[in-house]
């Protein structure tokens, strides 16, 4: 059955997707039946690696040639495929060997004859050059520089079919599009111009801030007929052309011209290189983009409006562009004196989506800080997932270091530290329970995601309050030129998303998603005997976001977050939860190069549990809990020279109901509140990247000062948070770092199952509850290999804490006035070393790691024999020593790729008897130390194979399809080991596997 | 339902559903010296209490029989009173606690054979809850049992245990009996194959009984005077059988300090609650027995010190929906192809006739339990106390 449907998706994947002309998809190439010498192609008769500019998207690497006769654009998908010809009036333009080809027919120059042309240039003009090669038949010998014949010995006699070459040249003089005919000595020393429509006609200046000229960008405009640009009213597609074009042009532009920077003279050492870097498509600016200079030395990242500043060396000069999502940009310069060089970067081809970069190539030689991953939306989407929901939290687990107790559980688990200490933010806001459906799919939607960072040591001083790790997660601001949208189906959920610009201008943006499912649409529909036809499981979520660019300087944006989870297994019992989050961020840039964000918002994350009894009406109460919190955070970041400062403050202010019951219906039970509690956390940090180029040091260093004020009763703790971590870099491609860092948090999650779970409660420090302490100290080494394909990294660490909480046996966690006495303190420590090798680009793209590491507990106290295993070290819940995760996607061409995820890791600790007796009558059993034994060891496989949309410029919808599935092998993956004792056949052992067999899925996107 | 629907389902099915497949874990095989005592100290009463021994996960239940701790068992008061126990058997050790003064505070001794020593901590008694409501409630669907509880003036903690005792009948009054044992050629003969039964013969009203073995917990923090009220202690449908003539519950109550519902709470939840996505973690709870001989050693079981106070109701049968049973039927044995009968495969199969003429073909069986009611695990034998007068 299993087959059958994946069958059936797969044709229903195809007939979806295959709507839409493909780039390989054209008629074949003709073939002619006739002998002639030579080839009627334009060069040669290879085909060679080009660009082509189709139906609105730009194909890297596809196989080019030109017939010469037709005047066709040829594409071949592989070496095995027949050649076929791309419909030309979907080609603006092409590149080939360095040289670019342009429809001008297609760019609106009607008096241009058919087909393509090759843009060359002379010293002051662009020459537009076109060769065709004729077909004829007539005798005579046409072997030859211009004919392309047959060795006829009666050639004289006989007719000849032959191909006549012939070039043409044309140039546009006095607003006309011209033939000319250069002298042959002018013609051979035409040169091909890959910066193609550029003119040294009509240069454009770019000015520093101050007004003084800069650089020159010669061919900031296609030199194209005048008509083109002036001629009436534009189409809405000669637009869209037009507009690609002038995109691709800056591109172009900067990839092929060597630019000057500041005068000549002005300087004699190195100088001061300034700008801003946007996004072509959209102008918003783009943060930390990696700039460096040719050696790898000098670098900088773009600050959070895009700017950046870094000195270079007088001279000639070539500097580096990276980030995650954007394509590679290199630009030759010529450094005369101090000056400002903006510039433009373009997403990556969408048809190459499949690119799993965590972090660009040598940027971990960059930075001095270690244990930071990024994410980014594409990698999450290509990430084989259950059910298809491109999922955040499932991604981030497939990176070293980071575990979860078991599938379909909420949160996850850093170098040895539980779920709860893990700040998780969202837009700033805290994020408490970040699943939905408890656990399956995680809380947030991968359609509006901007970026994903997850700080595994060295945490920066504007982070606080929890001791492992940090996951920052940005949504996106909306589109400014024109309303999108997307929309997803899966089997279980299905999300929409509309973003676009709020009145002209474009200064303002929103961008709103929503996710639900429709699980309890089908629950109702289950037979009766599959005991959950009287269950419910359901959530929703919503997201939006207002931007609005006051200025340069100024921006503002509100972003908000809610969602909801609904659901009840067997019986009588409704779990709720929901997260309520509210930010305003406003950003100022501050004059010369900092950045001020101030933030504030409020965060509610609120828990009910219905408990209804059936035949006791008099017994039925309702649960609640929730955290409200407020916070204000005002933050500035400044470049000095080699140092990079940050500075700042933030305060959050909690107030937590640790739980209310209250009666439902006829109920007796009486209403009963435990206190709430309210407590303010206040901190002020202080920290520095110092980067000296030109030296194989940097260093990162600060201090963070936290403290925490409960109410009732008055108790205060705070201290010191130590940031440091440095490198030293021998080579340019290899670096050595080490750092540390300490943490305290003053919540607590207090739980005794193994993830978050609805029932657990959250709980300030206060009297009886001590702040966690933790500190972690780290060391790496990075190294890049094989042109910066390969990043092999290998980091070890050590951690420990003091005062995790742990609970005791029996222990009575909600509506608990004690809860302190049913607690214990523990003391932890983890250490562990990871190995990563990362290929970065290529048609096999991904990574690959093996993770060793522990995490111990051990009680802090003396409880006589209720001590927790005698007081000795205990394996924490979530000690996994052996973890291999492969992640990775092979493209097969640009539309098609296999995504591909194997997690391998040893099985969880678990506590499980190891005797019986009988108590009462009853067969009961008596239980091992606490966590001593494992469950057996996890692996999964999952694939998927993806499809990437059709390109068509003109094309109003663009639509994706994902075909999957996950635990291909069908691995009965142990969630947790369970004993009975019924039957009288003595006990029993069962293992509970989430999902026990192969899940196969299929989601579809579609796109406006 | 379509095709793509199902496929739909199926997919939620694996989802929700998950699997649960039998495990068994790597358990190192070590011997665990380990008592259980398990009982409470009953003031007013008779006390029981229990000693076992922990067996490795691999014995089985009958192997966990006969085989005790064996000692001397005694209760002490602060008073200086002493009750020591009587050994009965399955490690049952017996009080006459009868007499015990309900002030002061109790504790648990016992000293082994091997010389080791335990001992719970001085307890103070908990009085006995006021059981202000016991009753039933019937109607068409089945019948359920509520009990209210007022834990005066301290008592916030409650367990119960109950005995089911039942009266029920067979379905058919047989008329005949089978004779087994017949040479084959008598067995084709309906004067020797089919008697009269006798009157001890006939088995078609019995009773039957059955004890919890889990014990209702209950807590009245957070509620109105330490009360509990018309809590649903335990429900039959009205196809049930125990509910088929008379139907009779005793049940006990006693009061429970926090830290022995904690225990037997989770000592429940244990056995019952593990598993699931959203289950506690296991973990051991030792209880309030100690070793005082050697602080190594421990021992499992908590014991209170309390005080019970008992109530029977009865159920009458009207209540009664009997559900279709398609094997309770009667039947003609049929002939094979030459004429013969095989009553004898009939009878050890587990039918018994019923009535009719006794001719070959003209008597009726019927499976054995519809025809003799011990064959459902009754007895015909009365209990004492079963007197049709004390109905309500």
């Amino acid at each position: 059955m299993t087959r059958r449907l994946i069958i059936v998706l797969l044709l229903l994947a195809g007939a979806v997707c295959s709507a839409q002309t493909p780039l390989y998809r054209g008629r074949t190439m003709v073939e002619y039946n006739f002998p002639f010498n030579g080839h009627y192609f334009w060069d040669t008769p290879d085909f060679r690696p080009g660009r082509v500019f189709f139906n609105g998207d730009i194909y890297e690497g596809v196989m080019l040639n030109v017939n010469a006769h037709t005047g066709d654009l040829l594409a071949r998908e592989s070496l095995f495929t027949a050649p076929v010809v791309v419909p030309g009036e979907l080609v603006p333009w092409f590149e080939l060997d360095g040289v670019r080809y342009v429809n001008l027919r297609l760019c609106g120059v009607q008096d241009a004859p058919e087909g393509f042309f090759q843009v060359l240039r002379d010293q002051r003009e662009t020459v537009y050059h076109q060769r065709i090669k004729f077909f004829a038949r007539e005798p005579g010998d046409h072997n030859g520089p211009r004919g392309i014949g047959y060795d006829d010995p009666h050639y004289r006699e006989n007719i000849i079919a032959y191909f006549h070459l012939r070039d043409n040249y044309y140039a546009v003089r006095r607003g006309t599009f011209k033939q000319i005919h250069p002298s042959r000595r002018r013609a051979s020393r035409l040169q091909p111009v890959p910066e193609a429509f550029a003119s040294a006609e009509a240069p454009l200046e770019q000015r520093t801030s101050t007004g003084e000229p800069s650089i020159r960008v010669p061919g900031a405009r296609p030199d194209l007929p005048p008509e083109w640009f002036s001629t009436g009213e534009i189409s809405s597609g000669k637009r869209a052309i037009l507009e690609a074009i002038e995109q691709e042009t800056l591109i172009a532009n900067y990839r092929n011209k060597t630019y000057e920077i500041g005068r000549t003279g002005s300087s004699k050492g190195p100088v001061t290189v300034s700008g801003t870097v946007r996004d072509v498509a959209t102008g918003e600016e783009l943060p930390t983009v990696l700039v460096t200079d040719s050696s790898g030395r000098i670098y900088t990242y773009t600050d959070d409006r895009g700017a950046y500043s870094l000195k270079l060396p007088l001279g000639e000069n070539l500097l580096s562009f990276r980030e995650t999502t954007k394509e590679d940009m290199d630009i030759h310069v010529i450094v005369r004196g101090e000056g400002s060089l903006d510039i433009v970067m373009r997403e990556k081809v969408t048809a190459l989506k499949s690119a799993y970069v965590t972090a660009n190539s040598m940027a971990e030689h960059r930075r001095a800080g270690m244990g930071l991953e990024t994410i980014n939306s594409n990698i999450v989407s290509h990430i084989p997932s259950a059910f298809g929901e491109g999922d955040v939290i499932k991604a981030v687990l497939t990176l070293p270091g980071v575990k979860s107790v078991g599938e379909a559980s909420s949160g996850f688990n850093v170098r040895g530290g539980s779920s709860d200490q893990n700040l998780i933010l969202f837009n700033g806001g805290t994020i408490y329970n970040p699943s939905h459906l408890f656990g399956v799919f995680s809380a947030f939607n991968n359609e509006i995601l901007d970026g994903v960072e997850l700080y595994k040591s060295s945490i920066p001083v504007q982070y606080g309050g929890r001791i492992s790790s940090v996951l920052d997660i940005t949504t996106r601001d909306g589109s400014t030129d024109r309303v999108r949208g997307s929309l997803g189906i899966g089997i279980l959920t299905s999300h929409a998303t509309i973003e676009g610009p709020i009145g002209k201008g474009g200064k303002t943006t929103f961008v709103l998603g929503g996710r639900t499912t429709y699980s309890d649409w089908l629950l109702k529909r289950l037979p009766a005997n599959s005991g959950y036809a009287g269950g419910n499981a359901s959530f929703s979520d919503v997201n939006i976001g207002v931007t609005h660019r006051f200025d340069e300087r100024n921006s503002l944006k509100l972003t908000g977050y809610w969602s909801r989870d609904d659901f009840s297994f067997r019986g009588d019992t409704t779990f709720r939860y929901s997260n309520l989050d509210v930010a305003l961020k406003w950003r100022h840039k501050l004059s010369g190069n900092g950045t001020l964000d101030v933030s504030t918002g409020f965060d509610r994350y609120s828990n009910i549990l219905d408990r209804g009894y059936k035949t006791d009406v008099t017994g039925a109460w309702s649960l609640a809990t929730d955290i409200r919190q407020g916070f204000l955070r005002a933050g500035v970041k400044q470049r000095l020279g080699t140092h990079t400062l940050s500075w700042g403050g933030d305060a959050v202010f909690y107030a937590l109901n640790p739980g209310t019951i209250s009666p439902t219906d006829s109920s007796l039970v009486v209403p009963r509140a435990l206190p709430p509690e309210m407590a303010l956390e206040p901190a002020i940090y202080l920290g520095d990247q110092w980067q000296p180029q030109d030296s194989p040091f940097s260093l990162d260093y600060g201090l963070r000062l936290s403290s925490f004020l409960a109410f009732a009763p008055m108790k205060f703790y705070g201290g010191p948070e130590l940031r440091v971590s440095g490198k030293y870099s021998p080579l340019a491609n290899l670096s050595i770092k080490a750092g540390f860092n300490t943490m305290n948090q003053y919540i607590h999650l207090i739980s005794n199952t193994s993830s978050i779970s609805p029932m657990d409660t959250w709980r300030l420090s206060g009297a009886d509850i001590l702040p966690q302490k933790g500190w972690q100290a780290a060391s790496g080494i990075y190294w890049t290999v094989f042109g910066n394909e390969l990043d092999i990294s290998i980091e070890g660490y050590w951690k420990q804490m003091d005062n995790y909480l742990d609970y005791k046996s029996g222990a009575v966690l909600s509506m608990n006035e004690h809860l302190a006495d049913d607690l214990v303190r523990t003391r932890g420590k983890s250490y562990g070393v990871e190995l990563m090798l990362k290929k970065l680009s290529g048609r096999l793209t991904g990574w690959v790691s093996y993770t060793w590491s522990r995490a111990m507990l051990q009680e802090m106290g003396d409880r006589g024999p209720d001590t927790i295993n005698g007081g000795a070290w205990y394996n924490a819940p979530y000690d996994k020593p052996h973890d291999v995760k492969l992640v990775g996607n092979y493209k097969f061409t640009h539309r098609y790729s296999l995504s591909f995820n194997l997690d391998y890791s040893t099985g969880r600790p678990v506590t499980v008897p190891v005797g019986q007796y009988y108590y009462g009558n009853a067969l009961r059993l008596m239980y091992s130390d606490r966590n001593a034994y494992r469950i057996p060891d996890y692996f999964r496989l999952d694939l998927a194979f993806n499809i990437e949309p059709g390109h068509y410029l003109k094309a109003f919808t663009h639509m994706s399809a994902t075909i999957g599935c996950y635990n291909v092998t069908g691995r009965h993956n142990a969630y947790s080991v369970f004993y009975t004792t019924g039957g009288g056949t003595g006990v029993k052992g069962y293992l509970l596997s989430v999902f026990a067999t192969q899940v196969p899925y299929l989601s579809l996107n579609l796109k406006f | 339902m379509r095709q793509s629907t199902k496929c739909i389902l199926f997919a939620v099915l694996l989802l929700l559903s998950g699997c649960i497949y039998p495990f068994h874990a790597d358990i190192e095989s070590e011997s665990i010296d380990k008592i259980v005592v398990s009982g409470d100290i009953i003031i007013g009463g008779t006390t029981r209490i229990t000693l076992g021994y922990v067996y490795p996960l691999s014995t089985l239940p009958s192997d966990m029989r006969g085989n005790y701790p064996m000692g001397a068992v005694t209760i002490e008061n602060d008073s200086g009173g002493r009750w020591e126990g009587t050994y009965s058997f399955n490690g049952i050790y017996s009080f006459d606690t009868t007499e015990a003064p309900a002030a002061g505070r109790y504790r648990l001794h016992i000293l082994l054979k091997d010389g080791r020593e335990y001992s719970t901590p001085w307890t103070g008694v908990k009085q006995a809850p006021v059981i202000t409501n016991f009753r039933y409630k019937g109607g068409s669907q089945g019948v359920a049992i509520y009990l209210s509880l007022d834990g005066a003036d301290s008592l916030w903690n409650f367990r119960w245990d109950y005995t089911e005792s039942w009266e029920y009948h067979a379905d058919f009054v047989p008329e005949l009996m089978y004779v087994p044992g017949l040479p084959p050629e008598d067995q084709q003969n309906p004067s020797k194959i089919y008697r009269e039964p006798f009157p001890s013969e006939i088995k078609t009203t019995c009773w039957n009984s059955y004890s919890t073995i889990e014990p209702g917990l209950a807590s009245a923090e957070g509620q109105s005077d330490n009360v509990l009220k018309d809590i649903c202690i335990h429900s039959m449908p009205s196809s049930d059988r125990r509910i088929s003539v008379r139907y009779s519950m005793l049940l006990t109550v006693r009061g429970l300090s926090s830290e022995a519902l904690s225990w037997h709470r989770h000592m429940n939840a244990l056995s019952n609650e593990s598993g699931s996505l959203f289950s506690p973690t296991p973990s051991e709870m030792q209880g309030n027995v100690r070793c005082i001989s050697d602080e190594t050693q421990t021992a499992l079981g908590y014991v209170d010190v309390v005080c019970c106070v008992s109530k029977r109701i009865y159920v009458p049968g009207s209540f009664y929906r009997r559900p279709y049973d398609p094997e309770a039927f009667l039947y003609f044995p049929e002939p094979d192809e030459d004429g013969r009968y095989y009553f004898e495969q009939y009878y050890f199969s587990g039918d018994a006739p019923v009535r009719g003429e006794p001719t070959l073909r003209g008597v009726e069986w019927a499976p054995k339990r519809c025809t003799d009611c011990t064959v459902l695990g009754g007895s015909t034998t009365a209990p004492e106390w079963w007197n049709i007068r004390d109905w309500k």
